[in-house]
């Protein structure tokens, strides 16, 4: 076991929610919106379905094998051979995401707030202070997830200064194309919902083994009523026309006047966006760290951390020429992606093993 | 560097005793007088002093040795000698009778050189026989020492004026009114090779968790240093990780602060020669609490502390959020503000991230001299400080207006934290993150907050992580870091180290009208 | 050693950076307001208002007030990025979009169409969504010449007017949902320079006004509506701040006049067939500000009677704008589009694409029902005799 601290279940809700958040509040409300119009508010609702599934796999994987990771489960399910593969598979594809997720977050500074700077500072930057919090081990992601979080979502209430800006009547029609397309947009949460498999890294490492699914559970909960809220918003402000803006939360909140004085708070909420981001960069640098560092059989996950962010820099650059590939990647690849590997992939890992064991049971 | 290292509590008790001193070593004394003198004689070369007084108690040689100005030489003249002089003793349990007529309240039996020399060092004359291997040391201290006075440090509108003072002796009997159970216990640890400073490790028993008081004297028993002048040097050598400007230890004046800390399961370090007692372990909330939050009702307490945080985070961020804000993200200024500011800094030649620095650092300079100032020049300084550098250098151009109001609203608020350790540690921070704003505005102050909560993340004091109890979210120990609740409310103690004896105080205290007549 | 090399590098990290985006406030110039004209040659000229920050310590250097505390600058060329960047050749600052709100387009662009400008509004990171926009009459440049004897400059007297009374407001928003939605057409406040008169004035001394409303369909402004066609407009959109309305009592000289305090419209769509019928309900209630007749408001009938014209008053004058609107200008700047496919989504589908033509056949029915609350401080008219006061 190369990680010895532990952390209670609230902790993990607090790191749970903005790694999910952080950057699907970026891009969701426009793809889903393309995908659902009017009726882009409920897509969170379906896309939380593929996220309290993959929880639950996560969950029954973790019971059956307490203490360990998937990357260690994986070779007592399938074998060696395989069981290593998809570790490496695995890891390999957390580290790419990992990689966009850097890119997305440079992207949306570089375009949106400092202009002028070149992309890789801010990579730099964010993966520096990933880096040491990962050294630091699961309990400082931790304790530091739980402020950053607070930090993150305490600003975000200014969202409330809008609401005497809403139009309800732009939710109107509901459901005017029938449930189809809120479906199509549901399914586009998948990239972002699936990725609570992470939790099946985070379990092991639980104070009280039982309070897991619970916390699971309700963090996708948390998930999925904040994303419903920030579509709601979007939709209501923007109408239709937040389909054609690339990061339409931004838009909404660089609408937000108090008292007719404070104006242009974006920078603001772009900083406590930054706070939520850094504890998803870090939730996935560090499994991504301790899952390689696993697989390779090292005896410490730390001393792979900083060559991983080296190679992560130039993930994030060589992957996505520009922002319409991305936004293009996301719509049309990354639901199927994501969901193949962090759902399909351990729930037939979760059949394999139920069915070893009913056979070792009966045998 | 931030050193990122997990230290859980050491389990294991080391029975180690250092070695204290490095001069004579356990060497009995000899039956001869002549002897014994002429070895401390050689040891007090040089040392006009020491004083020895050589008489006859009985037909027996005696002497005694003591030091001038550390000793009481009225009760030494009036209570020993005569009595020596005139009485006369068995012959047989010659040492015994002696002890049982010396009427003075603290005689302790001493074998060994080093323990004289202690003795006298201590200030208790030694009473030394011939033809007899052992000596006595009397209990007869009596040296100038400072009268109990209001700390000066740490000063609270309400609550007790007294504070400890240099003698040891002073400050436990200050502890020992507060806490009189016998729970209360006091272990005692010499440090320093030339001060042999008397360390007192306090404690109450049952309440504090015993690992932890073996950790203390692990540590301090590790320290060989040649003299231990102030708690500081003490504090320094004990601390988890010494390279965080973020403070490990409490240290305080006020008997009151150090007791109620005790009664929540910390231990104290009592040094002698200095007021500032220690107080481990420590968590980063506990280094906002002033005394006085808990003497006043609840919701001033409550107010002021969400102040003090406000104040911590303006004092921390302030001068480098208008350094981003006016060079990275002008669109945030609204737009009356921006044209005053713009008008201000149409003069001014640098940009704003050196002015920023440039008022920091002689706003420090500035503290600094006033600290250091004898008391006739300080009105001069003030005087300076307002007028040339607030008025005259906005006037010439050099710096703008607003730099100077950003200035003196962080160095106000960096004077509301009421610990002085970690005041002086908000200051020290202030510089690099004004570096990082000024870099790249409101990310590069983000990203050193982030580092900053990293760092604090991973500090641990004496085993409690640093950031207790919002690590661990539970209700009980939360109601008492970022509000205040009511006292009635606050059942148990923080959970510090191990296992801990949780419940503080009955649950039904709630007060009332009507509650006397149950 | 190793780990001191990495801290060194790490503290000379912000140093290095060459902070790309850090602009002195020195090197600033700060826009305040942004007018975009076509010229007689169709290139594209847009003038921005910078403000001049003076340094306090200054003092008084006795300058001339009129001057005012901003400067107008213009660049010139076949469109708007262009004409930006030939603008930012003649002012030895960075301009700085972040601080200006308020956009006006002169009524020759608006006449050719204001999309491609708007585009880069829109997508350009500097201009802010909620940013105001005007059509003035005549050149739009003329309108940032003005010095404003109150204000600071005369893009904040604009910008207080229009605050004012926020159903006028247009933000850049509006435009694009507007024009992208079910009616394909936006209404923009009209402005022009209030002639001041005062003699110890300059002519340039004095603010731009709203006057009325500029109506667009598909981005080519097709006709303007004046002070209180726009009135009306303010009723349909259900904004109405301040107000005046007037009523003429047979067989009574003058009038009598109130402002409503509150007031509220609803739509109500209906299909009946082929018929597209859009009922508005609108109810209001105010208080009397001025009478002018002879009659006593203390009055109950009087009151009561009152009532009934005040409800025909605005039906007129909603009814005459609506007709317009349908017939005249054929844009569709109160919604009525959105409100029909909320309700009716099929049969909107249907007529999507040739809304131009159903748009001035729906029938229009308003339904007024107004309150008189108070008659004021004083019920009998002020300053008459008592036999001449009629009950």
């Amino acid at each position: 076991m190369l990680e010895k601290g532990r952390i209670s279940a609230l902790q993990m809700e607090f790191m749970m929610v903005p790694t999910i958040i952080a950057t699907g509040v970026l891009s969701i409300p426009s793809i889903a919106g393309r995908f659902a119009r009017h009726d882009m508010w409920m897509t969170p609702i379906i896309g939380s379905l593929i996220g309290f599934f993959t929880v639950y796999i996560a969950w029954k994987l973790h019971q059956l094998f307490p203490r360990q990771t998937p990357i260690q489960y994986s070779e007592q399910i399938v074998g060696k051979v395989i069981g290593r593969l998809f570790s490496l598979f695995l890891v390999f594809f957390y580290i790419h995401d990992t990689g966009l997720i850097i890119r997305q977050y440079s992207d949306f500074i570089t375009g949106n707030v400092m202009l002028e700077t070149p992309a890789v500072v801010f990579s730099i930057g964010i993966l520096i202070v990933s880096a040491l919090a990962v050294r630091g081990g699961i309990e400082v992601i931790a304790r530091s997830a739980v402020i950053c979080t607070t930090l993150f979502l305490c600003t975000s209430v200014a969202l409330i200064f809008l609401i005497k800006d809403l139009d309800v009547s732009y939710m109107l029609p509901i459901l005017e194309n029938g449930p189809l397309p809120v479906i199509k947009g549901g399914f586009v949460h998948n990239a972002w919902f699936s990725e609570f498999f992470l939790l099946a890294f985070i379990f092991p490492f639980l104070n009280s083994q039982n309070k897991g699914l619970k916390s699971g559970m309700k963090a996708t909960l948390y998930v999925m009523l904040l994303l419903l809220v920030v579509n709601f918003f979007v939709l209501t402000l923007l109408g239709v026309s937040s389909v054609n803006q690339f990061y339409p939360v931004f838009s909404i909140v660089r609408a937000i006047t108090v008292l007719g004085f404070f104006e242009n708070f974006e920078i603001i909420i772009t900083a406590s966006w930054v706070l939520g981001n850094f504890v998803k960069v870090s939730v996935f640098l560090y499994v991504a760290s301790l899952g390689l560092a696993q697989l390779l059989r090292l005896s410490d996950y730390r001393l792979i951390v900083f060559p991983l962010c080296l190679l992560l820099i130039l993930l994030s650059y060589w992957d996505i020429p520009n922002i319409v590939v991305l936004v293009d990647y996301m719509t049309k690849v990354q639901p199927f992606y994501f969901l193949l590997v962090q759902t399909v992939l351990p729930l037939f890992l979760l059949f394999i093993a139920l069915a070893r064991k009913k056979r070792s049971e009966s045998g | 560097m931030i050193r990122i290292r997990r230290q859980p509590l050491k389990r294991k008790v080391k029975n180690e005793k250092a070695s204290q001193l490095s001069s004579s070593q356990d060497i009995p004394l000899s039956n001869n007088l002549e002897e014994n003198i002429k070895y401390f004689t050689s040891i007090y070369q040089e040392s006009e002093d020491v004083i020895f007084r050589s008489f006859v108690v009985d037909q027996t040689a005696a002497a005694i040795i003591y030091i001038e100005g550390l000793s009481d030489t009225q009760k030494l003249d009036e209570q020993v000698l005569v009595t020596l002089l005139d009485k006369s003793f068995h012959e047989q349990d010659f040492l015994r009778s002696v002890k049982n007529q010396l009427p003075i309240s603290n005689i302790k039996t001493i074998t060994t050189f080093s323990d004289c020399i202690d003795a006298i060092g201590n200030g208790n004359p030694i009473l030394l026989f011939d033809g007899f291997e052992e000596a006595f040391s009397l209990g007869l201290v009596k040296f100038e020492k400072r009268s109990i006075e209001e700390p000066q440090a740490e000063t609270s509108i309400r609550g007790p004026r007294e504070g400890f003072t240099e003698s040891l002796g002073v400050n436990t009997s200050l502890l020992r009114r507060i806490i009189k159970d016998p729970a209360l216990k006091m272990k005692s640890v010499h440090v320093g090779k030339y001060t042999k400073t008397k360390v007192v490790i306090s404690y109450i028993e049952g309440v504090v968790d015993q690992t932890l008081i073996k950790e203390i004297e692990n540590r301090l028993n590790r320290i060989k240093i040649d003299g231990v002048l102030e708690s500081g040097y003490i504090e320094q050598f004990i601390e988890d990780n010494p390279y965080s400007p973020f403070p490990q230890v409490l240290y305080t004046e006020r008997p009151d602060v150090v007791s109620a800390n005790l009664l929540e399961g910390r231990a104290v370090l009592m040094i002698e020669g200095t007021p500032f007692s220690l107080i481990a372990p420590v968590s980063f909330f506990s280094l906002f609490q002033s005394q006085e939050d808990y003497y006043e009702r609840f919701w001033i307490g409550t107010f002021i502390r969400s102040l003090r945080f406000l104040f911590l985070a303006i004092a921390l961020f302030l001068p480098s959020i208008y350094v981003a804000i006016t060079t990275f993200h002008q669109e945030m200024v609204p737009t009356n503000l921006l044209i005053s500011i713009a008008s201000a800094r149409e003069s001014v030649p640098f940009p704003a991230i050196v002015e920023g620095l440039m008022m920091e650092l002689v706003f420090e300079a500035l503290r600094e001299a006033g600290i250091r100032l004898p008391k006739q020049v300080g009105s001069a300084v003030s005087i300076v400080g307002a007028l040339v550098i607030g008025q005259a250098a906005v006037q010439a151009g050099i710096v703008a207006a607003p730099m100077v109001i950003v200035v003196s609203i962080t160095g106000i608020a960096s004077f509301m934290v009421p610990r002085y350790s970690i005041g002086l540690a908000i200051r020290l921070i202030r510089f690099p993150i004004i570096i990082l704003g000024g870099s790249l505005g409101l990310i590069g102050i983000i990203l050193a907050l982030i580092l900053i909560i990293i760092h604090l993340s991973t500090l641990r004091s004496f085993g409690i992580p640093y950031l207790s109890p919002i690590n661990t979210l539970q209700k009980q120990p939360m109601k008492d870091t970022l509000i205040r609740s009511p006292l009635w409310k606050m059942g148990t103690r923080p959970h510090l180290t191990g296992e801990y004896n949780a419940v503080r105080e009955d649950t039904n205290l709630h007060p009332g009208p009507n509650k006397g007549s149950e | 050693m190793k780990r001191k090399l990495l801290c060194i590098m790490c503290f000379c990290f912000p140093l290095l950076s060459g902070c790309w985006d850090r602009v002195e406030l020195q090197d600033l110039a700060i826009i305040t307001a942004a007018a975009i004209d076509r010229m007689e040659d169709g290139e594209i000229q847009i003038s921005v208002q910078m403000f001049i920050p003076r340094a306090i310590t200054s003092g008084q250097t006795g300058e001339d007030p009129s001057l005012g505390s901003t400067f107008v600058r213009e660049g010139k060329a076949e469109n708007l990025a262009k004409a930006i960047s030939m603008l930012q050749m003649n002012v030895p600052r960075k301009l700085f979009w972040g601080q200006c709100k308020i956009y006006i387009f002169g009524s020759e662009l608006a006449k050719n169409g204001i999309r491609k400008p708007v585009d880069l509004l829109a997508r350009h990171p500097g201009p802010r969504g909620n940013s105001m926009f005007f059509v003035s009459k005549g050149k739009a440049k003329n309108m940032l010449t003005l010095v404003p004897p109150l204000e600071r400059y005369s893009a904040e007297a604009l910008r207080k007017l229009t605050e004012d009374e926020l159903g006028l407001l247009t933000t850049l928003r509006d435009v694009d949902i507007g024009l992208m939605g079910e009616s394909e057409s936006v209404s923009i406040p009209l402005i022009k320079k209030l002639v001041s008169k005062e003699e110890a004035r300059k002519s340039h001394e004095t603010i731009p006004v709203i006057d009325g409303m500029a109506v667009f369909k598909k981005d080519k402004m097709v006709g303007t509506l004046n002070q209180k066609e726009t009135r009306a407009i303010l009723w349909l959109k259900d904004d109405v701040k301040n107000s005046t309305i007037s009523i003429k009592l047979q067989d009574v000289d003058g009038d009598i006049t109130m402002t409503p305090s509150l007031g509220k419209i609803k739509f109500r769509p209906q299909i009946k067939g082929n018929r597209w019928i859009m009922n508005l309900n609108i109810a209001f209630e105010g208080d009397i500000v001025q009478n002018e007749t002879n009659l006593n408001l203390m009055n109950k009938e009087v009151m009561m009677n009152m009532n009934k014209e005040f409800e025909a008053a605005l039906k007129e004058r909603v009814a005459q704008t609506a007709e317009k609107l349908q017939q005249e200008f054929n844009a569709d700047v109160v919604n009525f589009g959105r409100r029909f496919h909320q309700k009716y989504p099929k049969e909107w589908k249907k007529v999507r694409n040739s809304w131009d033509e159903k748009f001035p056949e729906v029938e229009v029915t308003i339904n007024v029902h107004a309150k008189v609350r108070r008659p004021g401080y004083i019920g009998p008219p002020v300053a008459l005799p008592r036999d001449e006061v009629r009950e």
